[in-house]
């Protein structure tokens, strides 16, 4: 099937007073896979389960091959959903799971009759051509062997495999993924992953991934939709929204596991004064903007002698984290704790208790304005400067 | 050491269930079986062993083929009726949004009401001259029906009643049944292409349904098969025996004419009966039950 684009336009939804979904607007163009990542009760689900047509949007539109779905139902939207709990038949065999789909579809009221089905005419070519579609989606996701047995029979890993065939027997326009690996071991997750990602980009069909897990995202997405309470805060690549998050709720969400932020100001444009000392910070652009100074731990350095722009520190701590060690600080002036990223064999030159000065990268470090956007705030200060 | 205390530990823990079920229901089944054997009368102090003789007098009199014969027609009325309306009333009350509770409490009324006090509103209702089932019958045209004094109508008299009062037991059960239902079994079957009606039922409700289904099945055959009450509140086992189930043929011939061994006998039979259906039916339906 030609991949399909998909277009969710100005989708809100509310359930009493809580808005679930606040102006959505996110398009997808044919054949990308786009993750929609946020914390637990931001509203993802509920964007897909709308996408699908599972909840009804109060207002906005979704477009899934160029056509409105408005009142189109569920079945014939041209989409598969793969469940966080896989949803599949406890009574069905895997084989029977997976061609319930077509079943349902292609078979009328009369085929669908125990004994009596099998012998009507064109039944027997119907049954046939269902066969042969779900024998060909048990070799691609390498199935065959549980084809008899029923989920209550298979492992976590192999339910939501038949969950996929179940999703892919049909074909769809679009692949609805809901937290499908939640389920999952730590490793069977890394392998899943992998293999979802190979199987996307050969099937070439259009797929919205819902999910919380940041990793997960980074590691299977063309684009990230990024959400909190109910509406979008950026969309872009993987790359394009780690290396340039537009506020810091997108910048914390994605450093994990540490984040560090300090209060600052902007006295003059590429200064800010953090804890009382001028730190040259290339991306505080505008003059007289108060907020917050962001950096990833491999962001700053830590070392021995004071220089011009170095925050004095005191080190607290150090974690060995492998490769690599964190080093804990506490700022002398203020009282903020920050870590440093180190290589683990210098972790021997900072004992707890000794005094520091923290370093950070100029080019590297955010400015988050209070109570704005970053890129706002820096197109408002290229716009103000042209 | 250790093994030996647990053991005695789990001796007592157990005693007092083993003591109370030997009592109340061990101990009297065996003697049932004991009496069934003799000819023992209640009242006269001889009695003697007479072997097989209660049963085969049992077996050979025509009032008991008879009472077997209603008692397999009532059940056979009963059972599919109060379970296949108990389930359409179910789907009906579960689809509906507002006055859900209302629909509950209504239909689960007749379950707890007494039986003995609903049976005389149910005569009234089926009373010849002023009863509104034949008021109404007559308003549409029909001659009026004598329904408990003829030996037609009588047993599906009273397994109307009997109906009317397994429908609400059902209905809570399949209600319930329902409830477990995980909602995304129906959200997946509204992309499969099963989103409303008979397809839907099929594949998500029935199957689902299965255990508690088995456990209605049970329960209705065994309470239908135990009838008693309506008989001997409305009927007496008239007309001319048309009413007369089992466990009324047990209560004549043990309470009435007073002879134990003979009661005794049918008792055995009928224990035997219960015993046998629900076994065939958890054997029957053991393959057939998902249990999720």
């Amino acid at each position: 099937m030609q991949p399909s684009k998909l277009e969710v336009r100005a989708v809100t939804k509310t359930f009493g007073t809580f808005t679930a979904l606040n102006q959505i607007s996110l398009t997808l163009e044919p054949g990308e896979l786009v993750s929609i990542l946020g914390p637990s009760g931001c509203g993802k689900s509920t964007l897909l389960r709308v996408i699908a047509g599972l909840d009804d949007a109060d207002s906005g539109d979704v477009l899934i091959g160029g056509n409105a779905m408005g009142d189109v139902s569920p079945k014939d939207r041209g989409v598969a959903f793969v469940f966080q709990s896989y949803a599949l038949y406890p009574h069905l065999s895997s084989y029977d799971n997976i061609a319930a789909p077509l079943v349902m579809r292609e078979l009328g009221a009369l085929d669908r009759l125990p004994l009596i089905g099998k012998r009507l005419p064109g039944s027997r070519a119907k049954r046939q051509s269902i066969d042969v579609r779900v024998k060909a989606v048990a070799e691609l996701l390498k199935i065959e062997p549980y084809l008899g047995r029923r989920p209550s029979e298979l492992s976590g890993g192999q339910r939501q495999r038949i969950a996929l065939g179940r999703a892919l027997i049909r074909e769809p326009k679009l692949f609805l993924l809901d937290e499908p690996f939640a389920n999952l071991d730590a490793s069977l997750r890394n392998h899943t992953r992998a293999e979802l990602s190979t199987l996307q980009k050969r099937l070439g069909t259009t797929t919205v991934f819902v999910t919380h897990d940041q990793t997960e995202a980074m590691a299977l997405s063309d684009r990230i939709a990024l959400m909190f309470d109910g509406a979008i805060r950026q969309v872009g690549t993987p790359d394009d929204l780690y290396r340039n998050p537009a506020d810091l709720d997108v910048a914390k969400f994605l450093s994990q596991p540490y984040l560090n932020v300090l209060p600052a100001k902007i006295v003059i444009s590429g200064h800010a004064v953090i804890a009382g000392q001028h730190v040259v910070i290339d991306d505080a652009e505008k003059a007289g903007m108060t907020g917050t100074v962001g950096f990833r731990p491999e962001h700053c350095s830590l070392h021995q002698r004071k220089a011009p722009g170095t925050l004095a520190v005191i080190v607290e701590r150090l974690e060995h984290a492998g490769a690599e060690a964190h080093v804990f600080v506490r700022l002398g002036a203020s009282g903020e704790l920050c870590v440093v990223r180190i290589p683990s064999g210098k972790m021997q030159e900072w004992t707890p208790g000794s005094s520091a000065w923290l370093a950070i990268s100029p080019t590297e470090g955010w400015f988050f304005p209070r109570e704005a956007r970053r890129r706002e705030a820096v197109m408002h200060a290229a716009f103000a400067s042209a | 050491m250790r093994l030996r205390a647990q053991r005695r530990a789990g001796l007592w823990l157990a005693a007092p269930a083993a003591f109370l079920l030997v009592m109340l229901v061990l101990l009297p089944s065996s003697a049932v079986i004991v009496l069934s054997l003799t000819d023992y009368q209640l009242g006269l102090g001889e009695s003697r062993y007479v072997g097989t003789d209660n049963y085969a007098a049992m077996l050979s009199d025509p009032d008991f083929r008879k009472s077997l014969r209603n008692t397999a027609l009532y059940v056979a009325t009963v059972a599919p009726l109060s379970i296949g309306l108990g389930l359409i009333f179910a789907l009906m009350v579960e689809a509906r949004v507002t006055f859900k509770a209302w629909y509950r409490t209504a239909f689960f009324l007749p379950v707890t009401a007494t039986l003995v006090a609903m049976a005389t509103a149910w005569e009234v209702l089926f009373h010849p001259t002023f009863g509104l089932i034949n008021t109404v019958l007559a308003a549409i045209g029909f001659e009026k029906v004598r329904f408990l004094a003829n030996p037609d109508t009588a047993l599906f008299a009273l397994a109307a009643i009997g109906i009317w009062k397994q429908i609400g037991f059902n209905l809570i059960l399949f209600l319930a049944g329902l409830s477990t239902i995980p909602k995304e079994l129906y959200e997946a079957a509204s992309i499969d292409g099963a989103d409303h009606g008979w397809r839907r039922f099929l594949l998500v409700s029935w199957p689902m349904l299965g255990p508690v289904t088995l456990f209605i099945v049970v329960i209705t055959l065994i309470r239908a098969v135990s009838e008693f009450e309506t008989v001997a509140v409305l009927t007496d086992g008239g007309p001319i025996r048309s009413t007369s189930v089992i466990l009324f043929m047990l209560y004549e011939e043990a309470f009435r004419y007073l002879k134990i061994g003979t009661g005794s006998a049918i008792a055995v039979m009928f224990l035997t009966c219960v015993a046998l259906l629900t076994w065939l039916q958890m054997r029957l339906a053991e393959r057939r039950v998902h249990y999720v």
